[in-house]
């Protein structure tokens, strides 16, 4: 028995215990390494897929509360779907990740570029740049509520000083939006920033002096060599923030709670202003599953960027 | 050390080794036994700059020094989203609940409160022993929570800066919109009127609870039916928002930038002094005073349309789980927070306690209790109960946008007022 065992086992890797003979091409097919594999995909079932697909089952129920009080098909996507409100809070959504995204790209990038060449200094200027992602958003937000209150706050002030009409600030509809992407932007600028700079520093310093023996200028530089190595982790780096900026909703609660006029209603600030006010939350779960697919679309994006990065 | 001293050394210590053991495993026993009662507040244990949180600390050792076969365990919800997902879905604890009694409804609509009417019944705790009767605490005749305390809207202000304005604390809406005039710094907003949708329970909570719950009941005191609708008449709406639009735009004494407040900014600008006068909570009065208003702030009992109609007040309750396994344990409890005694130490914290028996306690006729037995006061004599909606913090959402709407886009109060009755029927059905 244990000499067959053991023949088994050295004519053909990885069978043994728990294997079955594949009467297709003579390969034994093991069960052992699934059975090595459960823990971990158990877990990932409970703490991610179950949830995911509960929110699922959800948005084709009527709920009283967290209770299923019956089946109703494609009544709450319906519903939802044909709301002007529905529609416009995607339009905020996206105006916002969109807006506080490039903002972040911008200032990460140039940031990185100039942080990049800057020798020691540069090292010791990104710790202190890197310190608005280090906040949680709560504080974050209780910094610009206090920086932008028309009544007290310094931007106000300074705009005083320098003859603007600093307005309602985040108590305007027209304004509120754009406030909350510039800070946005603020908090998550420090990310790009890092990613940036580790693939600018991958990038041979042969090709530059290669450029400037072509008498290529910075722009060239910059165009040909450092955007070309850095697109890659650029996008990836992008798409990851927008799925971050699709689900977050702290700062819109701290800085305008969704006002005013609903001009900061996100779709996630709507999920879970439905979740926690609703009595029926199927259609808040419509919403959940509109952010998940849109969030799904990005990952398959972020997922390919990720294999054009790693080979 | 010889040997017999040595011998009688590990004698002593393997007997005190095994008493020490005896004695872990009876007071593990004993612990065991007590029961754990899971009390939800927002109140946290280790904020010591909140003297309300040092006296419920005190109170809860007061309890537990009477009943150590009981234990309270906290269960700290500044925001009350936890308890409110725990109370919709069933869950078994908390077993005590502290609960704002405007948000009561949408807990006992939920069916997981237990009616305490028998209880208290059996009790014989008084109808009357309270600054408003017992029951005036009841939705749709039944009793889900008891006041622990009570809160009138009171009109807190700075008092240079309405001296050097030449105001005196107005009494009515008209006084307020007669002081527009003689605010003159920039900075300074005369009379707030908070419209934002950040704090609180679905946003505008500051304009609900200290200026509309009293506004729009008017005198028949009917704000929502039993049945969740709203009983509040179109006249009183109107009559409401004509006047807060007036005091944004006619009389000047609301700055536009008061639109975009919650209660914490209004909170700051008392405290900073860029507000000269609100109506706000009572509750939030010591605090201001100590982060640096000082003497300067004063009160005066908040204005209204002529100056003695009624104001809403509401309390914090405390309320039974229905899906407690504990039930005994969470009453025993319960009956102790709504004590004499037990209010006598909570008004230490600066509450104004709902019993009246409390109100004969040192501290309460103390200097240090004299702004609390004045409130208590006012409660008792120009305060009202009124029913409020099971979908409040929808309602508070829809009246603040379409407050927002008449001000900063020139809407109507008509228009306000077919746009609130419109969103809220609309939730409601679906609600129901």
């Amino acid at each position: 028995m244990l000499a067959s065992r053991t023949q088994a086992a050295t004519t053909s890797p990885g069978v043994g215990v728990g294997d079955t003979p594949d009467t297709h091409n003579g390969v034994r097919f093991s069960w052992i390494p699934y059975l090595w594999f459960a823990p971990a995909i158990l877990v990932l079932f409970l703490i991610t897929l179950y949830p995911t697909f509960f929110v699922g089952w959800l948005s084709f129920q009527k709920t009283r509360y967290y209770e299923l009080t019956g089946f109703v098909g494609l009544a709450n996507y319906a519903e939802v779907l044909s709301s002007s409100a529905f529609w416009n809070t995607v339009f905020v959504s996206l105006t916002y990740v969109v807006g506080s995204l490039t903002g972040a790209v911008v200032l990460g990038m140039a940031a990185a570029l100039v942080l990049n060449n800057a020798g020691p200094t540069g090292s010791v200027l990104r710790v202190f740049i890197l310190f608005p992602w280090t906040l949680s958003m709560s504080v974050v937000g209780s910094i610009w509520l206090w920086l932008l209150n028309p009544s007290f706050g310094p931007i106000p002030y300074l705009m005083q000083v320098i003859g603007l009409e600093p307005g309602l600030m985040l108590g305007d509809p027209g304004l509120a939006l754009p406030l909350i992407i510039i800070v946005t932007a603020w908090w998550s600028f420090p990310y790009v920033m890092v990613m940036a700079t580790a693939a600018m520093q991958s990038i041979p310093q042969e090709l530059y002096e290669a450029v400037e023996i072509d008498g290529g200028g910075a722009l060239v530089k910059f165009r040909y060599v450092t955007l070309t190595h850095i697109l890659p982790t650029l996008g990836s780096t992008a798409l990851t923030l927008s799925i971050m900026y699709l689900t977050l909703m702290t700062l819109i609660i701290v800085m305008t709670g969704g006002g005013p006029l609903g001009s900061t209603t996100t779709l996630s600030f709507e999920a879970f202003r439905g979740t926690v006010q609703a009595v029926n939350i199927g259609p808040t779960a419509v919403v959940s599953i509109v952010v998940l697919l849109i969030n799904v679309a990005l990952g398959v994006v972020y997922t390919r960027l990720t294999g054009r990065v790693t080979g | 050390m010889n040997a017999t001293s040595r011998r009688a050394m590990i004698k002593a210590a393997a007997a005190l080794t095994i008493s020490a053991s005896v004695s872990a495993s009876f007071m593990e026993r004993a612990a065991a036994q007590a029961t754990e009662v899971v009390y939800s507040t927002f109140l946290d244990p280790n904020n010591t700059n909140d003297p309300r949180s040092a006296a419920q600390t005190k109170m809860i050792q007061a309890f537990e020094n009477k009943h150590p076969d009981i234990k309270i365990r906290l269960l700290v919800d500044p925001t009350g989203q936890s308890v409110t997902r725990a109370v919709k879905s069933r869950s078994d604890t908390p077993d005590v609940i502290r609960v704002v009694s405007f948000g009561l409804p949408e807990y006992a609509a939920t069916g997981n409160l237990v009616p305490l009417n028998d209880l208290v019944k059996k009790e014989g705790i008084p109808d009357d022993d309270w600054l408003l009767p017992l029951s005036t605490a009841q939705i749709d005749g039944k009793l889900y929570g008891i006041p622990q305390d009570f809160r009138i809207p009171i009109l807190v202000y700075r008092k240079g800066a309405l001296q050097e304005a030449g105001v005196t604390p107005p009494k009515t809406w008209d006084d307020v919109c007669a002081a527009g005039s003689k605010f003159k710094q920039p900075n300074v907003i005369g009379f707030a009127v908070p419209l934002g949708a950040t704090g609180g329970i679905g946003g505008a909570q500051s304009l609900a609870e200290f200026f509309l719950s009293t506004m729009l009941v008017g005198p028949t005191g009917q704000y929502f039916a039993p049945d969740g609708k709203i009983a509040f008449s179109k006249e009183n709406f109107i009559r409401a928002g004509e006047s807060i639009k007036d005091f944004f735009t006619k009389c000047k004494v609301t700055s536009l930038r008061s639109a975009q407040m919650g209660i914490n900014e209004v909170h700051d600008g008392l405290r900073s002094g860029t507000i000269a006068m609100t109506n706000f909570g009572l509750y939030r009065f010591k605090t201001i005073q100590a982060q640096g208003a000082g003497d300067d702030l004063g009160w005066a009992p908040a204005p209204s349309f002529s100056d003695a109609d009624k104001q809403t007040v509401y309390s914090y309750s405390i309320a039974l789980n229905k899906h407690s396994k504990k039930q005994d344990a969470a009453w025993t409890f319960m009956k102790f927070v709504i004590s004499p005694e037990a209010q006598a130490i909570a008004a230490e914290g600066g509450e104004v306690v709902s019993r009246k028996s409390a109100y004969t306690t040192p501290y309460l006729q103390s200097d240090a209790g004299k702004n609390q037995k004045q409130w208590a006061e006012l409660v008792s004599q120009r305060g009202r109960a009124v029913a409020y909606s099971p979908i409040l913090s929808t309602f508070h959402t829809i009246l603040g946008e379409a407050f927002q709407r008449m001000v900063l886009k020139d809407e109507s109060p008509e228009n306000a007022y077919a746009e609130v009755v419109k969103r809220y029927d609309e939730a409601l059905t679906k609600a129901q």
